[in-house]
């Protein structure tokens, strides 16, 4: 389990529908952070929408900023 | 009112012709059901203050009947007020008094809102929700939502009238709430908030506000002891002597609010009122003088106590606040009084004033304590079987009034019960479920004024 406590702007995630994105801001509750999609395998159309997305969504951690 | 109604005839319950009001509607569940339906979710009602909500972010939970709801400031700086329950399962999205926040998450399964009310995250949006409509599942928002001289008013019907329209003629009585003490407009602050909760209906105390001057015999032991601002200097009594000669007025309103103010004789002068504190005496003579030279006349005119149609009272000069009476039960009230001050008062004004204001109102006020006693034990007398079969008298002064008087509405001078038979006229219309014509009192087409 991720501690999103932990995250930063710039840090990249895998969400767990295959999506890459990356942190934009932490909100500091423990559950939302906003990020960015880079990759959409599913639909390329949303690539650079900027989302909340909760601590449950995210598969693994890809690299720390 | 549904036809299996043991109340069907809301005539039988409220004849202001004779001056009778049935017990009924001060304790019945049924009645009381009615009122939420019919009443809280149409009329404007009091929700804040924007001193309350300063800063983007800022937010106060409030209430509108029994509903919890969100008054916050979004980050454009916008003021909204929300119902506090999440559209998945309804759980509270914030269970803080106030605060400052960006998001509003819902402890439940974190559905988040931010806010301006907007539904933005869902957890597993994207794996399990595909065409979730978010802005389908917004916060649920007030039909519109008022903001007049630094109150906060809303209504959940979308086809009220605008809030000035609303307020009809009583908006120049609660403008002397609202107004600084030197004249200018607006300009008021929170200074305090009391809430409690008392086991009365909550139309005894929105009455007790309407201009129930009768009712002074309560007090009678505040007024021999002196709790007033200068009652170190030998003044009796629970405020200042600055109404002593003024000619009072009791208003009724045809949108149910009432009024009881005052006018001052033509020789308006200034009375000392705060003989305790030298910089408070200082302050008001100062506010007393500009008042008078920026309205001149108008000056003459002061404000004492009022209700606005339903449950939302004032005190005009001391101690200067807001009361919103915010159903529980048909025997239960939650109270608030906000206590208002001048932003640009000094500071040891204010504080001074912080302290008179919780010495007279409130739950440890001693004034307020005094008709709290009567409003619960009034309604806890009025439970019985038997005590039921017996209508409340509301006789004083039937006929004794006017309506050709400058002020508008209909205006008596002296005392009188006629304020309330008009309160009481305006609520058989909402329980009948009314048209707003009707509601407020015209005929034809609807007036509306333009918003401030």
């Amino acid at each position: 389990m991720i501690n999103v406590l932990t995250l930063r702007p710039g840090d990249r995630l895998l969400l767990e529908d295959g999506t890459i994105a990356e942190v934009l801001e932490n909100m500091e509750d423990g559950m939302w952070i906003q990020v960015r999609y880079l990759e959409v395998p599913r639909n390329p159309a949303e690539v650079g929408a900027i989302e909340l997305c909760h601590a449950q969504d995210i598969a693994k951690l890809l690299n720390v900023t | 009112m549904p036809p299996n109604s043991r109340f069907d005839d809301p005539d039988k319950l409220v004849d202001t012709d004779r001056g009778f009001v049935s017990r009924e509607i001060f304790v019945d569940p049924d009645l009381y059901k009615e009122e939420l339906e019919k009443v809280f979710t149409r009329a404007w009602l009091f929700i804040g203050h924007e001193s309350l909500i300063p800063k983007p972010g800022d937010f106060y939970t409030t209430r509108m009947g029994e509903e919890s709801v969100i008054l916050c400031r979004d980050k454009q700086g916008i003021v909204h007020a929300f119902l506090n329950s999440c559209r998945h399962r309804g759980m509270k999205v914030c269970r803080y008094e106030s605060g400052n926040t960006s998001l509003f998450t819902c402890p439940y399964h974190s559905w988040t809102y931010t806010t301006d009310g907007k539904l933005q995250g869902v957890p597993h949006f994207r794996t399990l929700y595909e065409g979730l409509d978010r802005e389908a599942n917004s916060l649920v928002s007030v039909a519109k939502l008022a903001i007049y001289k630094g109150t906060i008013w809303a209504t959940w019907d979308k086809d009220a009238p605008d809030f000035i329209t609303y307020l009809g003629d009583a908006k120049i009585h609660l403008d002397q709430a609202l107004d600084c003490r030197d004249g200018r407009s607006g300009g008021s602050e929170v200074v305090g908030v009391h809430k409690w909760i008392f086991p009365a209906n909550w139309k005894f105390a929105a009455e007790n506000f309407l201009g129930d001057t009768y009712h002074n015999p309560s007090h009678r032991s505040v007024d021999l002891i002196g709790i007033g601002p200068s009652a170190a200097a030998g003044k009796k009594g629970r405020r200042d002597d600055e109404l002593e000669k003024a000619q009072h007025v009791w208003i009724s309103f045809p949108e149910g609010h009432g009024v009881h103010s005052a006018i001052q004789p033509e020789e308006n002068e200034y009375i000392e009122s705060f003989l305790d504190n030298p910089v408070l005496e200082q302050y008001f003579r100062h506010c007393f003088e500009e008042r008078k030279r920026r309205l001149g006349e108008q000056a003459r005119l002061l404000p004492f106590v009022g209700t606005i149609f339903p449950n939302t009272s004032y005190h005009g000069r001391q101690p200067r606040g807001l009361c919103a009476w915010h159903p529980h039960s048909p025997t239960s009230t939650e109270g608030w009084r906000f206590f208002l001050v001048d932003a640009d008062a000094p500071q040891e004004a204010k504080d001074y004033l912080r302290r008179y204001y919780m010495r007279y109102s409130g739950p440890a006020g001693m004034t307020e304590q005094d008709d709290m006693e009567n409003w619960l034990y009034a309604t806890a007398a009025s439970m019985g079987t038997v005590a039921r079969r017996y209508p409340f008298n509301y006789q004083q002064s039937l006929g004794a009034w006017t309506k050709d008087h400058a002020l508008g509405g209909t205006v008596s001078l002296q005392i009188t019960e006629e304020i309330a038979r008009g309160y009481y006229a305006r609520w058989k219309s909402y329980l009948r479920g009314a048209a707003w014509d009707e509601l407020l009192g015209v005929g034809g087409n609807l007036p509306q004024r333009a918003a401030e």
